[in-house]
């Protein structure tokens, strides 16, 4: 907490000087102030994927809500400008190259067309552009399903946007070449290599409306999986799919291509949002896909907006079937052996279901606008975790869960944004 | 669903509250659009009006550069009768643009009818609201928001 105030106070100063001396520099702030308590003391509520501690039954966490960001803006010409931001995340972003969120040279060709070079925002899917600036939706916090499954904030390379202002809305489209790396825990990354995402979008005040596709391949999860199939080559001579499975988790690069169809209408002071995103594995054990998505609707009552929402996340769950697919018939094993294929076979699917999450969660709150600047919001989550689909839960025992679990989350939050 | 009792109390409280929240205040002094009275700029679409002060034209006819300025006497009503928003409303959809880099530039906000005439004076590339009755002789009415 310490440095998160530090951090906060260091880059207002910073930018305050700097924007104090000289006009063509611009710059904002945006942050959040969060606490977070859960319901279940068998899965602990983590937010996305790469956090590495939870939220148990009764406990309060201020970090996982709780970030900052500050930015600066610097007009080099009339066609070429400078942007720069920094993010301080509590949850787990503490290197510079973590914090140093996006910083990009923009040259625009002309009204259309633009070039930016640099990190640049990830764009996944309908909210990732935004997902850390909790000012600028209603929700408390995005739903887990869609955007909890993809951590990184940003893409190392380049981005060519078109925009056109059509007789219905406004027309966006970008073309992005990069490298993506996030961490998956303490000591490893995983990298998406030759990231290629294509978006198109068109808006109105009143709605928009929204395609995107990405391809990559993921590296990286060579030493993360090396245990699962150090665990798969002792089944060698037992499990007839051994083989198989152990080859399939050695390859060093898994394709991966997401694809999302999203949008926003308001009729009044109702707006309804809603997303389906589809995230294709290539031929691999670990990795087979997940359909998720969600729907919100929102009311809008003076100074309040209250709101709805439901959100999924389906996998295919892998079964080892390492019993019915013995390489000898079950009494040929002696007794001690065939006692333990129970446990290996949980433990196998366990590990090949690390990536399948399972889950659906229905969602109600408020947002009260303070001010023109500050929101208070509070939500709370009921979620239905299905057995092997926990992925985005930190198990409080190993074995995870044989039931589905409902668990209850419950989120206040102070936004703001200058 | 051990917060389920505690959220429904909150919500219904926050409704109530909602429901004591002042009207927006809408005068018998229509808005008016204001520019520079030697400006080239005669008159504007309600669509150009909006897509001007939501960041999507940067002019009326793609060539001359219109620069747009929010009164802030007047803001709350403005945005509520152009596109039935509240400031904190409009304030989230350019935080969405601002805080992701787009191209985008907010319009500048100066603080009385009196500052934004003297603005609009100094130059005939921008546009500003104020009630009719405060038009003087040094700009130019384009544009009369119905409510």
């Amino acid at each position: 907490m310490r440095s998160f105030v530090s951090c906060i106070v260091c880059l207002i100063a910073l930018l305050q000087s700097v924007v104090a001396s000289e006009k063509k520099y611009t710059f904002g702030f945006f942050g959040n102030l969060g606490v977070v308590t859960s319901s279940s003391e068998k899965l602990g509520y983590r937010g996305e994927i790469d956090a590495f501690d939870a939220v148990f039954d009764g406990e309060f966490d201020f970090s996982k809500q709780s970030k900052f960001g500050a930015q600066l803006e610097y007009q080099l010409s009339d066609d070429l400008d400078f942007f720069v931001q920094g993010l301080y995340r509590g949850d787990n972003n503490d290197t510079f190259d973590e914090i140093l969120n996006i910083a990009f040279l923009r040259y625009k060709i002309n009204n259309q067309f633009s070039i930016r070079i640099g990190r640049t925002p990830f764009d996944l899917f309908l909210l990732t552009e935004y997902r850390d600036v909790d000012f600028a939706y209603s929700w408390a916090k995005l739903p887990q399903e869609v955007y909890g499954m993809l951590p990184p904030r940003h893409i190392d390379g380049a981005d060519f946007i078109y925009r056109d202002m059509l007789p219905i809305g406004d027309f966006r489209a970008k073309l992005t070449f990069g490298k993506v790396e996030y961490p998956l825990n303490d000591s490893s990354v995983i990298e998406m290599r030759r990231f290629i995402n294509a978006s198109a979008e068109l808006s109105d005040f009143n709605w928009s409306v929204g395609i995107r596709y990405s391809n990559t391949s993921l590296e990286g999860l060579e030493e993360p999986l090396e245990a699962l199939r150090q665990g798969i080559d002792s089944l060698n001579g037992i499990w007839t799919m051994a083989n198989t499975f152990s080859d399939s988790l050695s390859t060093n690069k898994i394709g991966a291509e997401y694809l999302s169809v999203g949008g926003r209408y308001d009729w009044g002071a109702i707006t309804v949002y809603g997303e389906l995103a589809r995230i294709f594995g290539e031929d691999s054990p670990i990795f087979r896909g997940i359909n998720n998505g969600y729907i919100s609707l929102l009311y809008q009552q003076s100074a309040f907006q209250h709101f709805l929402g439901f959100a999924f996340a389906n996998s295919p769950t892998f079964n080892a079937s390492i019993q019915e697919n013995l390489t000898a018939p079950v009494e040929a094993w002696p007794p001690e052996v065939v006692a333990l294929l129970p446990l290996v076979e949980a433990s196998l699917n366990n590990g090949l279901n690390s990536f399948a999450p399972n889950q659906q969660t229905y969602s109600i709150g408020t947002r009260y606008n303070f001010n023109e600047n500050i929101a208070f919001k509070i939500q709370l989550d009921a979620s239905r975790v299905e057995p092997e689909g926990d992925t985005l839960w930190v198990r409080s025992e190993p074995q995870g869960i044989s039931e589905p679990e409902w668990v209850q989350t419950l989120f206040l939050n102070m936004s703001f944004a200058y | 669903m051990k917060y389920s009792n505690l959220i429904l109390l909150i919500i219904s409280c926050l409704l109530s509250i909602g429901s004591l929240q002042a009207k927006v205040d809408i005068s018998n002094d229509p808005l008016v659009i204001v520019t520079n009275s030697d400006s080239q700029l005669n008159e504007l679409t309600h669509d150009q009006l909006i897509g001007i002060y939501m960041g999507r034209y940067r002019s009326s006819d793609e060539s001359t550069p219109i620069l747009p300025i929010d009164n802030e006497i007047y803001i709350e009503t403005f945005y509520k009768q152009i596109i039935n928003k509240t400031v904190p409303q409009v304030n989230s959809y350019w935080a969405r643009l601002k805080f992701t880099g787009r191209d985008y530039k907010r319009p500048e906000k100066l603080e009385s009818s009196e500052v934004v005439i003297t603005s609009l004076i100094s130059s005939t590339d921008r546009i500003s609201y104020i009630p009719l009755s405060q038009v003087t002789d040094d700009v130019k009415v384009i544009y009369e928001i119905t409510q």
